[in-house]
């Protein structure tokens, strides 16, 4: 064994190992990227979740474990070996907590909606005034509801609404304004003419006959 | 008779036709009002055989005995479910104090109307059950429906001939009401001008007051 034969032994491995740890850091990073995205976006999603947590922190410091690693590789076959508990860390923390949401989510409990209507349009005078309908999201958990995502959707004012939430449970939300308006202007009409004497709130405050 | 006409003059041949015409007509005439004043409570007893009943409860409601009242309908609707008479008025009974209690006459009268709909025309005519229309108008109105009262009070104006005059007049007057409380003047007068033809008191000084406000805009 001389110089030449122990730079050789050394260097083979680090070779070898260097360009395998390429390889698997190149495909770990695509699958990391994939079950990680798809485990943040479950969190994210539904704070139901909330165990999850953990699984991100503990892939964040993999990855941290993981880049410091690929910066070692080359250098010794410690940090060869290194790269490799980072590359399979990394992955199988992910993956795992990934494996998980997937699971759950085919568990997942039904969403329900509210719509909220800001300003109410059963105020408006003014048939071309608008409104903004908001929608609440909301997952049902062991504690009751949660709020999932609020969403505002502009829309006109004696427009017959007809939102679908396709993905959800189909929800949806019917909202007939003219109908409410007419019913609605009398009532402003009615409570304007509390106490007022004049023509029309005295005819507005009349009470129908019956003979029954 | 040829021959008696022959041998009288012709006077007092024009007497003895006058006087058989006339005794003709009294018998037709009498027939005709006993039939009639037979008829009435027979006919109204076989629409409804608590008529009687029903009428006395709707004095004591009247009264305000409405305990009362309700005492002499519970037996009548526990016999016949379906007696409309006890029904209606029980519905109103009902619809008197509000809240839960005027839900219950609501949906009564709802019920009712489904009875009268299925009904002979000549009862409904008779005892008035057409004004049950004008009733659940007006219920619907009070509590701010005016979509459900108008199609119940143009309910009532299909009928507007079988009903009484008492009736037609309230019927008209209501109908007046909803379009000025729609917004649509043009009509509310239209019905405020039916109903001052059918002898409403108040019609004429809301048709006044309509086209006050009208040129006041």
């Amino acid at each position: 064994m001389n110089d030449s034969n122990l730079h050789n032994d050394v260097g083979k491995p680090r070779g070898t190992i260097a360009t395998a740890g390429a390889g698997a850091v190149g495909g770990a990073s695509v699958a990391a990227g994939i079950f990680g995205a798809l485990g943040l976006a479950k969190i994210l999603g539904n704070p139901d979740y909330s165990f999850a947590y953990p699984l991100v922190v503990f892939g964040m410091v993999a990855l941290f474990i993981l880049i410091s690693a690929i910066a070692v590789a080359p250098i010794s076959q410690q940090g060869a070996r290194f790269a490799w508990f980072g590359v399979l860390s990394f992955f199988c923390l992910t993956a795992a907590g990934s494996i998980i949401l997937l699971i759950q989510s085919y568990n997942a409990p039904p969403a329900y909606v509210t719509a909220t209507f800001t300003p109410d349009p059963t105020s408006f005078a003014d048939e071309n005034a608008s409104t903004r309908v908001q929608l609440i999201l909301q997952y049902r958990t062991k504690d009751g509801f949660v709020p999932y995502k609020d969403q505002q959707i502009p829309i006109k004012g004696h427009d017959f609404i007809n939102l679908k939430l396709v993905g959800l449970d189909q929800l949806e939300t019917k909202y007939n304004e003219n109908y409410r308006d007419e019913a609605n202007r009398y009532k402003q009409l009615k409570n304007a003419c509390k106490g007022v004497h004049n023509e029309a709130c005295d005819m507005v405050n009349l009470p129908m006959g019956t003979d029954a | 008779m040829p021959e008696m006409n022959r041998f009288m003059p012709t006077y007092v041949a024009f007497r003895f036709k006058r006087s058989w015409t006339l005794s003709g007509l009294c018998v037709a005439l009498s027939i005709m009002a006993s039939a009639r004043s037979h008829a009435g409570p027979d006919a109204a007893s076989s629409c409804d055989p608590d008529r009687a009943i029903v009428d006395r409860a709707m004095q004591l409601r009247n009264a305000g005995k409405i305990s009362a009242a309700e005492d002499l309908l519970k037996p009548i609707l526990a016999k016949n479910g379906n007696s409309i008479g006890a029904n209606y008025v029980l519905a109103t009974i009902e619809l008197s104090p509000g809240g839960q209690r005027g839900g219950n006459g609501l949906s009564r009268l709802l019920r009712t109307e489904k009875l009268v709909e299925q009904a002979s025309p000549q009862c409904a005519r008779m005892l008035g059950w057409y004004s049950l229309y004008n009733t659940i108008g007006a219920q619907y109105y009070r509590n701010g429906d005016l979509d459900r009262s108008e199609i119940y009070l143009l309910k009532g104006y299909q009928h507007i001939g079988d009903m009484f005059d008492s009736t037609k007049k309230l019927l008209l007057d209501n109908l007046g009401l909803l379009y000025f409380s729609k917004g649509n003047l043009q009509k509310s007068v239209m019905f405020y001008e039916q109903a001052q033809r059918a002898g409403s008191k108040d019609a004429a000084k809301r048709i006044t007051a309509i086209r006050r406000i009208e040129n006041s805009k």
